[in-house]
């Protein structure tokens, strides 16, 4: 049955259709997984399955484990990423509002942004240690960089009418700033904080990874080291559940705020 | 700012220029301006050689010539958006001794995309720290003028491009400016939408006669508005003719249409226009 004929026989509208497409992604996707084990097609030694993964999540559920390295992972993230998206807002409103500092801190700023900065990590572990400090500098470096360009850019490409409208109206410095510049960067403020929650994530996972005695990361590690695929896969699956609903959060506050996008002719 | 500048720009006092600039409330002078090469070598162009043009309160006047005349230019210069290189402009001030207040139309409306269209007339209110409750029944006030009573909640996307340029000409209007600066603000407008925010523009300012610099490309646009229509030359540009237009008003798109002396005075500028184009081109030429 196409699609075409859903839509005629049923009457079923896009949104549905996108629905009911999604669920099918979904568990033709599991489904496929699981049977593929269930049918001894594939080992589960090396793919684990979701029955598998459901289980061990209920195990580490039930001694509270998953819950104490979640939280770990998700502090020293989201501690990362408030700092990162303070330091970076700030930063590039700084970047944009003197055109002198603006276009001489370019190229630096490119440079640092194209420095992979996850290699940082076993400096920064030198400096901070082991422990919260050096997760949360990596999430930190991972957010302050795309956060700090995305509101550069965002003040950049404001229309240059409406400055020379209220140049025209004698406006100050700061309501130019607060009725103009900081709205027009509001939209990519935002697309900034969407990417950068899963850099924080990705920050304070490779932390972990170079040294820590909890997290996500050091689950994944220490199951690593017994060839435990499900023991790696399950913490994976809680981490990118909660970066999901992070990411819908945002995106429902994003739609919020910025209704006047949406808005349509 | 040159030496030929301050030389040319003369004490507030005790001199005919200023006697002169206070009966009118836009002087400018032997205004000109060059730009330099993009490198090194190459030689400046003349953009304005010499702008003489005075404008009387409550008069409206345009300016027409040719594709990059410096039109624009010369505009900027008045809202202070070109720092002035060599010549004199004033702009007068007011009676408490304040500089005069402008208000700007672009051909682009420039509407603020997050603000409700109340919101954007709004905003030169705001600026100026008129309050809240007033502002609110000015704005409301002026857009009902412009026929746009039910949309102040809407925002800049769902309405027309016609509607966002009656709400960036509202938002020009509400502060009463007592200069409006004009650039093209008709132009993107498809020719049904012109006639019709022509005909509403030039109602209200027979209501209010405020002082108007119009510049345009539509020779019927600048006679049907106007109170003079001056001729740019081709770059570098300078005021060469002038006409007074002495149709009587109130005037009506559909009355002038058929009117001889209207279409004299479109036929006199677009002769004009026709004479400077040839010179631009040839200029152009390799």
């Amino acid at each position: 049955m196409s699609i075409a004929t859903v839509q005629a026989g049923g009457g079923l509208g896009r949104a549905a259709q996108v629905r009911l497409l999604q669920a099918l992604i979904l568990v033709g996707t599991l489904s496929a997984w699981e049977g593929g084990v269930r049918s001894g097609l594939v080992d589960p030694f090396w793919t684990s399955s979701p029955s598998l993964i459901a289980a061990a999540f209920w195990e580490s559920l039930q001694s509270l484990a998953i819950v104490r390295h979640t939280g770990v992972t998700l502090a020293e993230a989201l501690a990362g990423l408030a700092a990162g998206c303070a330091g970076g807002i700030l930063l590039g409103l700084l970047l944009g509002m003197s055109r002198v500092v603006g276009a001489a801190a370019e190229p630096f700023v490119i440079a640092l942004n194209s420095l992979p900065r996850v290699a940082l990590g076993p400096l920064i572990v030198m400096f901070a240690g082991i422990g919260f400090a050096s997760k949360f500098l990596l999430a930190f470096s991972l957010v302050v960089v795309p956060m700090m360009i995305n509101t550069y850019e965002g003040i950049k490409s404001v229309d240059r009418i409406q400055l020379n409208l209220m140049h025209v109206l004698r406006a100050s410095r700061r309501q130019v700033f607060f009725k103009v510049l900081l709205p027009n960067c509001v939209p990519w403020i935002f697309s900034g904080i969407r990417v950068s929650i899963s850099f924080a994530i990705i920050g304070a996972i490779v932390g972990e990874f170079i040294s820590a005695r909890a997290g996500i990361g050091y689950m994944i590690d220490e199951a690593a080291g017994g060839f435990d695929t499900t023991g790696m896969l399950m913490p994976l699956v809680v981490l990118m559940l909660i970066a999901f609903g992070l990411d819908r959060l945002v995106l429902a506050a994003s739609e919020r705020l910025l209704h006047w996008r949406d808005a349509k002719a | 700012m040159t030496a030929h500048a301050a030389a040319l720009r003369l004490p507030a006092d005790a001199q005919p220029a200023a006697a002169a600039a206070r009966e009118s409330a836009v002087l400018v002078r032997g205004l000109s301006y060059s730009v330099r090469g993009a490198r090194r070598r190459e030689s400046g162009t003349d953009i304005l050689a010499g702008v003489d043009l005075a404008i009387a309160p409550r008069q409206f006047v345009s300016i027409v010539g040719p594709s990059g005349c410096g039109k624009s230019t010369l505009l900027n210069f008045l809202a202070g958006l070109l720092p002035v290189q060599a010549g004199q402009v004033d702009l007068g001030r007011d009676a408490g001794g304040k500089p005069r207040t402008l208000g700007y139309m672009f051909q682009q409306h420039g509407l603020l995309a997050w603000r409700t269209v109340q919101k954007n007339v709004e905003l030169g209110l705001e600026v100026a720290g008129v309050p809240a409750a007033e502002r609110a029944e000015r704005a409301r006030a002026m857009l009902a003028d412009m026929g746009l009573q039910g949309f102040e909640r809407h925002y800049p996307r769902e309405i027309s491009g016609g509607m966002c340029q009656r709400v960036a000409l509202a938002r020009t209007l509400a502060t009463q400016p007592d200069l409006i600066l004009m650039d093209e603000p008709f132009g993107a407008l498809d020719a049904q939408t012109r006639t019709f925010i022509q005909e509403m523009f030039s109602q209200y300012w027979e209501q209010h006669r405020k002082t108007v610099l119009f510049v345009t490309h539509d020779l019927a646009e600048a006679v049907f508005l106007s109170d003079r229509v001056l001729v740019m030359s081709a770059r570098p540009g300078r005021i060469v003719a002038e006409y007074d237009i002495d149709l009587p008003r109130p005037r009506s798109i559909d009355a002038l249409r058929a009117e001889p002396r209207f279409l004299s005075l479109i036929d006199g500028l677009w002769q004009d226009i026709k004479a400077q184009s040839a010179i631009a081109m040839k200029g152009r030429a390799p």
